[in-house]
């Protein structure tokens, strides 16, 4: 047992996390339609790992992954609503348990099936961006303002927007504040140049190009207001006698479509959703804000990194991860992540393959798409049908097959229905070893 | 009703009952790839500045709203506002009451107290100095504290030099650059009764509790007719653009009381006046 002395040499953890943002959607990062004072902070305080991707893109499938350290296909939570497996530990639990923290929760938990008070301290619930992200942030600070005990905190800040962007909708297909418009015309963001049309039949097919520049344009306003809420959490952190000691994390749990290839909101696997900001701000601050667009960094990463900050064991079966510690103090690494995989078990089921050039996504009822993200990063031009494109598309199913062959692929019992969100890439994966 | 909007509402409603939001645009008619100019005909709509989407969050709600009518907002004032939670849409929007915020402004000084329902609750309360025409902000405290949870109060105390705004707690020091005159979100109401922002826009820093969101400007944008409990009502309508905000909409009546105010998931609506 260590003494309290020797724990309070442990470091404190603040991860602070965000709903639904776009990995571009940070002024830091070179967007001028949006203003993000805090994130770019951060951003000068810490490592930035551009080339970051989250386990799954949508909420509970992505934060079950930050917490358990497990992949989605892995902890039970393929999509929304799945129940998490109840025999895995979650990092709330496991610092407790390893590293004598007083883990602490405020904001979005939405890990399905666990109820956040099993495994953290409570000290505020969740709700809308504009409802409760200043409160979270308030009842965070809160917690700096008073903290006394001698074991080292491990403080989660869980915001909600830029989600809000999902509760756009006017009554009955009204505009909703988008009819605002001819006030704020002159600035209105431009569409992104991979913009498309979005198919017919989907609920946004109706809108007009300027449509879709409203949208955009509330989106960076969600983000700039819960920017506001982490530019007042992280600065009462920095200002206070915990700075030097505390590392912090901030992460988004998946992206937005924001009209990239003519795509709202998450659940696939082209880089709006499935490519996230991932920013490590090591305790004592880094001068350099370094990023970093090389090291391919995957949600598991998340999980990895903050058990080696905090001196504690890996999760348990965490084969994935790799904490991303030894980049962030620039040290050598022997190996890094050659590729890293997600998937997304929404609909058809996608699952998206990335090394350090390519991205095949593979869909689950048989189509390929093969991009070359250092030569056309806004994956306009499909390869697939290309004899370098089949090499590639090859080359990621067999990665595809090692990285089944780490993982422990969750097949839960009972009824038949409840088996169902999981046949989807139970099925898939079952074709892609036998096709091995 | 005319042909056109008979059919664009019949196509929206037989849309939704697909379940299909078509959320903006089924009636605008602007081209793609062509913005919309100043005068671009919007159809639908008698003022395109402020319907719908000045009310457009709370229209679950209107039906149940009744205006107001005792005394002003000038002076000396006690205004209590429910906070109107949208949490969707349907036919109308999906709206609950999820808070309430006092303000009560004496001698250029804003009080508010607000709390937001939630489990636990987190209660602000403020207190702003105001000075000048426009209210701009002198000095204020902040207290928060959650419900139950005596380890999350905090109290902050700021000031500003018509520069920097400086916000100290115990543990930590934070200062801010401005820009323009900072002035409290809740010491906008007077300058709204008063109706001096109908001439000229105003070009300000915004204090959210101890937040700075700067770069707002706040216009006089028309007047719109809403349906509230037994009729509709007349209100003049400002809107609200800048940092860190989704556009916000004031709605005065013509005794210059702040009836409504529509953000987007939060929304305000004036229950009492003392």
């Amino acid at each position: 047992m260590e003494s309290a002395v020797e724990m309070t040499k442990q470091r404190n953890i603040l991860f602070i996390h965000v709903d639904q943002m776009h990995f571009q959607a940070m002024s830091a990062y070179g967007n001028r339609h949006v203003k993000t004072p805090a994130m770019d902070r951060m951003a000068r305080d810490g490592y930035s790992f551009r080339a970051s991707y989250t386990a799954m893109p949508q909420c509970c499938p992505a934060r079950a992954s930050w917490y358990t350290g497990r992949m989605s296909s892995e902890h039970g939570v393929p999509t929304n609503g799945c129940p998490i497996r109840p025999d895995l530990p979650d990092l709330g639990q496991w610092l407790s348990e390893h590293g004598h923290y007083d883990s602490v929760y405020a904001g979005k938990w939405h890990v399905t099936g666990r109820d956040v008070a099993r495994s953290f301290r409570v000290i505020y619930g969740s709700g809308m961006g504009e409802h409760a992200d200043g409160s979270i942030a308030r009842a965070c600070m809160g917690f700096l303002e008073n903290y006394h005990n001698d074991r080292p905190f491990f403080l989660n800040a869980g915001f909600m927007n830029p989600h809000d962007c999902c509760y756009t909708a006017g009554a009955s297909g009204g505009y909703g504040k988008f009819r605002f418009a001819p006030e704020i015309e002159d600035k209105l963001p431009p569409l992104p140049k991979n913009f498309s049309s979005p198919v017919p039949g989907k609920r946004i097919a109706f809108w007009t190009e300027q449509d879709w520049q409203y949208y955009i344009y509330i989106y960076y306003r969600w983000v700039e207001m819960v920017d506001a809420e982490i530019g007042r959490l992280y600065d009462a952190l920095m200002n206070s006698r915990f700075a030097h000691n505390t590392l912090v994390v901030f992460a988004a749990d998946h992206g937005d479509g924001l009209g990239f290839h003519g795509n709202i909101t998450k659940g696939y696997m082209e880089e709006e959703a499935w490519r996230v900001p991932t920013i490590i701000i090591p305790p004592g601050r880094l001068p350099t804000g370094k990023q970093d667009h090389e090291h391919l960094s995957i949600g598991v990463d998340i999980p990895a990194t903050i058990c080696d900050y905090a001196n504690v064991p890996l999760l348990p079966k965490m084969t994935i991860g790799k904490s991303l510690r030894p980049l962030v103090e620039g040290n050598e690494v022997d190996t890094w992540h050659e590729y890293i995989v997600g998937e997304s078990f929404l609909g058809r089921g996608q699952i998206g393959v990335r090394d350090a050039t390519y991205k095949t996504i593979f869909y689950c009822d048989g189509p390929v798409k093969v991009f070359d993200l250092k030569a056309d990063p806004l994956e306009m031009k499909d390869l697939s049908a290309s004899m370098a494109g089949k090499a590639v598309a090859n080359k990621h199913r067999k990665h595809l097959r090692e990285y089944l062959d780490r993982i422990e692929l969750c097949q839960p019992g009972g009824s038949k229905e409840k088996q169902k969100p999981y046949e989807t890439y139970l099925d898939y994966y079952r074709t892609v070893r036998k096709v091995a | 009703m005319d042909r056109r909007h008979f059919l664009q509402t019949t196509a929206v409603t037989a849309l939704v009952a697909q379940g299909y939001l078509p959320l903006l645009a089924a009636e605008r008619k602007a081209r793609p790839g062509k913005r919309a100019g100043r005068n671009a005909v919007y159809h639908g709509s008698k003022n395109i500045y402020t319907e719908p989407a000045a009310i457009e969050p709370i229209t679950g709600y209107l039906p149940q709203f009744n205006p107001v009518a005792n005394r002003t907002m000038d002076g000396t004032f006690v205004a209590k506002y429910s906070l109107i939670a949208c949490n969707g849409s349907a036919a109308k929007s999906i709206n609950s009451v999820r808070g309430s915020l006092d303000v009560v402004f004496s001698d250029a000084l804003c009080r508010t107290t607000e709390v937001r329902q939630a489990r636990p609750q987190n209660i602000v309360k403020t207190e702003l100095k105001c000075s000048g025409r426009f209210n701009t902000a002198s000095s204020w405290t902040l207290d928060s504290y959650v419900e139950g949870m005596a380890e999350l109060r905090f109290v902050e105390k700021g000031t500003w030099d018509g520069k920097t705004m400086i916000v100290k707690s115990k543990s930590w020091t934070q200062k801010h650059s401005t820009s323009h005159p900072l002035i409290g979100r809740w010491a906008l109401l007077p300058l709204l009764s008063s109706g001096m922002v109908k001439a000229k826009p105003l070009t300000f820093d915004m204090l959210d509790d101890s937040t700075l969101r700067s770069d707002q400007i706040l216009r006089y944008t028309g007047q719109i007719e809403i349906p509230v409990a037994g009729g509709k009502a007349k209100l003049g309508c400002y809107a609200q653009t800048g940092w860190g905000i989704v556009p916000t909409h004031y709605l005065v009546d013509a005794e210059g009381r702040v009836q409504l105010i529509t953000m987007s998931t939060v929304n305000w609506a004036l229950s009492n006046l003392g």
